[in-house]
């Protein structure tokens, strides 16, 4: 494990060090989310953008006058920054991790972290907490923040369950359909399913997951539909989960907390509010929020991300999204892939 | 003894304004309100009122034909301004009518004919009222042979005024946001000051005209956060500038002048599309290029918004300094708020809600 300094003066922008942070990776998640956010962020200077492919590199590297890197083979090309940005697919991560532990370099990897739980532990080793983050942004939302208190703190008594629903039938892939057609995002558990997965863990504070029921709707390789049911193992006890993540239709998008006598409800989208129902649920639901509990946008939450990403690599100590705090997640989306493939 | 009428009475302004007139040697306040629910207050803090409707001149007659002085501070305010603006002008056309011949004639305005709050001469609705109304008064006036005082009123402080109360809270509470550090201008008046300027008409037969009745030598904001500070015997807390909210932050880096009309057109849907019509005839990367300016665009509105909402708003409107036409020489505010006194209970009781 390579011991980093912690960067000074990251959260006195003005005036302190200029973090330099570079991009691997020129996909759309960049281009449309990470480089519109950290073009807003005072203190940092975006280094380059590299990418595998040149006319991606070029064009988005253009778009916002940077610098483009082409990467082949020779990853040593990538010039030295403070942080990196790693949004590459996750099978071709793991050089990757290697460079940036040798080099020092602090790493926010979009998620997931890595393809297998094996994999994800030992890129954890090679670095520091604070160091290695993993983007599952919506940690930051304000809705999510506010869901986490409330089981903590017991505000309506033991949590019973909790459901998940979340998906659309989607024709739309945008601009990068290749994506999902050659299944690099690892499917709709993969790629969609993780977030509200990691919700889930995140605002009960699981340590586990385990999967007691599944069916997977699979095509060809790809999972397109993941229903099951799991037991959370939480501090407070275990609680079962729900869970649906879908392509194929339409569903709630939506997260349910169940209590003795009430249930709350927030969205999978940014949002502030909570919806609070009795249990008869004839009533119209209240809404309960919380001033400046966190994201309501998504630029909201990846601006959040990154700002206690970078605060926790300029204290030395690790973010709420630090890549360690993860693994609970990564483990639960291997588990239930394990239990789909065992029983498809 | 002089007889000062007070129209208006019930209101915020003309309630403090008669408890403190109310004790001032030779001097004989005659609050006026339309009925006696409105009184209720002054009554109830022992000041005897008159009622009725001070737009029927037979009525008026009787309410103030006797008094020495008459300021008005009625204001007819429903919300409905044709009825707003008749009810006003049948106001000063009865007030003028039914006055004792000779007796000066107080006018209440505001410094909002100034438009203080915009960078050019443009006044809101009610500045524009009351600068009609001014003129109306001066001319009904000078024809009737009236001494005609137009009091351009500023933010009027005192311990029965909603801004005092407000201001009492913001101390009590925490972090003060000023503009310019509280070094601009606050175009206040204490009420004080104007019983002083209505004791001075009665007494001393000043020359009638049009003033700005602001503290003068002007308080800035931060001279009256730190009158009332003392006051309260609470420190003041004055935030930093980068814990105040500021609507210009991430405009001055490379773009705005795109990103600005970028926003301006996010807000133009119908311009917007037919925009998005245009852009289609324009070479991909040009379109590529405004597609990914606007996401940025967003993307910072978003955050600002963000970054914004943690910090302190400011406490007081940034308007711009006036010139002040002021009203003589008058002792300065804390002088006068000792020298006319409200009574003790309403002082102490007067920023807490009732229980």
């Amino acid at each position: 494990m390579t011991e980093l300094a912690p960067l000074a003066g990251i959260k006195e922008h003005t005036g302190a060090r200029i973090i330099s942070v570079g991009i691997v990776g020129a996909g759309e998640i960049v281009s449309r989310i990470h480089l519109p956010v950290l073009s807003a962020c005072e203190g940092i200077r975006i280094a380059y953008v590299a990418d595998k492919n040149s006319e991606s590199a070029h064009s988005v590297a253009n778009s916002y006058k940077l610098a483009p890197v082409v990467v082949a083979n020779d990853l040593d090309k990538l010039p030295q920054t403070d942080v990196v940005l790693l949004a590459v697919p996750v099978t071709a991560r793991l050089p990757y991790y290697a460079l940036f532990a040798k080099r020092g370099t602090c790493v926010l990897a979009e998620k997931p972290l890595a393809a297998s739980i094996a994999d994800a532990e030992r890129i954890c080793g090679q670095y520091p907490d604070y160091s290695l983050a993993c983007g599952f942004q919506r940690r930051s939302y304000a809705s999510v923040a506010l869901a986490r208190l409330l089981v903590a703190e017991n505000w309506f008594g033991p949590l019973r369950s909790i459901s998940v629903s979340e998906g659309a039938l989607t024709t739309k892939t945008g601009a990068d359909s290749r994506f999902y057609d050659d299944g690099a995002s690892g499917g709709v558990l993969m790629d969609l399913g993780c977030h509200s997965l990691d919700m889930a863990m995140y605002i009960t504070n699981a340590t586990e997951a385990i999967p007691t029921q599944q069916r997977f709707v699979y095509d060809g390789e790809v999972d397109r539909e993941v229903e099951a049911n799991l037991i959370l193992r939480t501090p407070r006890g275990s609680c079962e989960l729900d869970y649906l993540v879908t392509w194929l239709r339409p569903a709630k998008n939506a997260i349910e907390l169940l209590f003795d006598n009430c249930s709350v409800t927030l969205s999978c989208r940014p949002a502030q509010e909570l919806e609070i129902r009795g249990a008869e649920k004839v009533h119209p639901a209240s809404l309960l929020t919380m001033k400046q509990a966190g994201a309501s946008t998504v630029y909201q939450a990846f601006y959040l991300e990154w700002m206690a990403f970078l605060d926790g690599v300029q204290s030395g100590s690790p973010s709420k999204f630090s890549a360690r705090s993860c693994l609970p997640t990564i483990r639960a989306v291997e588990a239930l892939y394990r239990a789909g493939k065992r029983n498809p | 003894m002089k007889r000062i009428a007070i129209l208006g009475a019930n209101g915020q302004v003309g309630a403090e304004v008669s408890l403190r007139l109310r004790n001032v040697e030779g001097i004989e306040v005659v609050p006026i309100a339309r009925n006696v629910s409105g009184s209720a207050f002054l009554r109830l803090n022992g000041m005897g009122c008159m009622h009725g409707r001070i737009t029927d001149s037979t009525v008026a007659r009787s309410l103030i034909g006797d008094c020495d002085v008459v300021v008005n501070f009625a204001l007819s305010n429903t919300g409905i301004p044709r009825t707003d603006r008749d009810v006003n002008r049948q106001i000063i056309r009865s007030v003028v009518k039914s006055a004792k011949p000779g007796a000066p004639i107080v006018f209440a305005s505001t410094i909002m004919v100034y438009a203080p709050g915009m960078r050019f001469w443009l006044p809101d609705s009610y500045g524009l009222e009351k600068l009609i109304s001014e003129r109306m008064f001066r001319r009904r006036c000078k024809a009737s042979h009236h001494p005609a005082f137009v009091f351009r009123l500023g933010h009027v402080m005192g311990d029965l005024q909603n801004i005092t109360r407000k201001i009492r809270t913001e101390i009590r509470n925490g972090k003060i946001a000023l503009p310019h550090d509280g070094c601009r201008a606050s175009n206040t008046v204490f009420t004080a000051s104007i019983v002083e300027a209505i004791v001075q008409i009665a007494t001393a037969a000043p020359t009638p005209g049009t003033y700005d009745l602001i503290t003068f030598p002007q308080w800035n904001w931060l001279d009256v956060y730190k009158y009332y500070a003392a006051q309260l015997g609470s420190p003041l807390q004055l935030a930093h500038a980068e814990e105040i909210c500021n609507p210009a932050t991430g405009l001055s880096s490379p773009g705005t002048s795109m990103r600005r009309f970028l926003r301006y057109l996010a807000s133009q849907h119908a311009l917007t599309e037919r925009l998005t019509f245009l852009l289609a005839f324009l070479p991909r990367a040009v379109n590529q290029r405004m597609y990914l300016r606007y996401l940025q665009t967003r993307a910072l509105t978003e955050i600002n918004a963000l970054r914004q909402s943690e910090k302190l708003e400011f406490c007081v409107e940034d308007w711009r300094e006036l010139q002040v036409r002021s009203f003589g020489n008058m002792p300065d505010p804390a002088t006068l708020m000792a020298r006319y006194p409200l009574p003790v209970d309403l002082v102490a009781g007067s920023d807490q809600p009732a229980s």
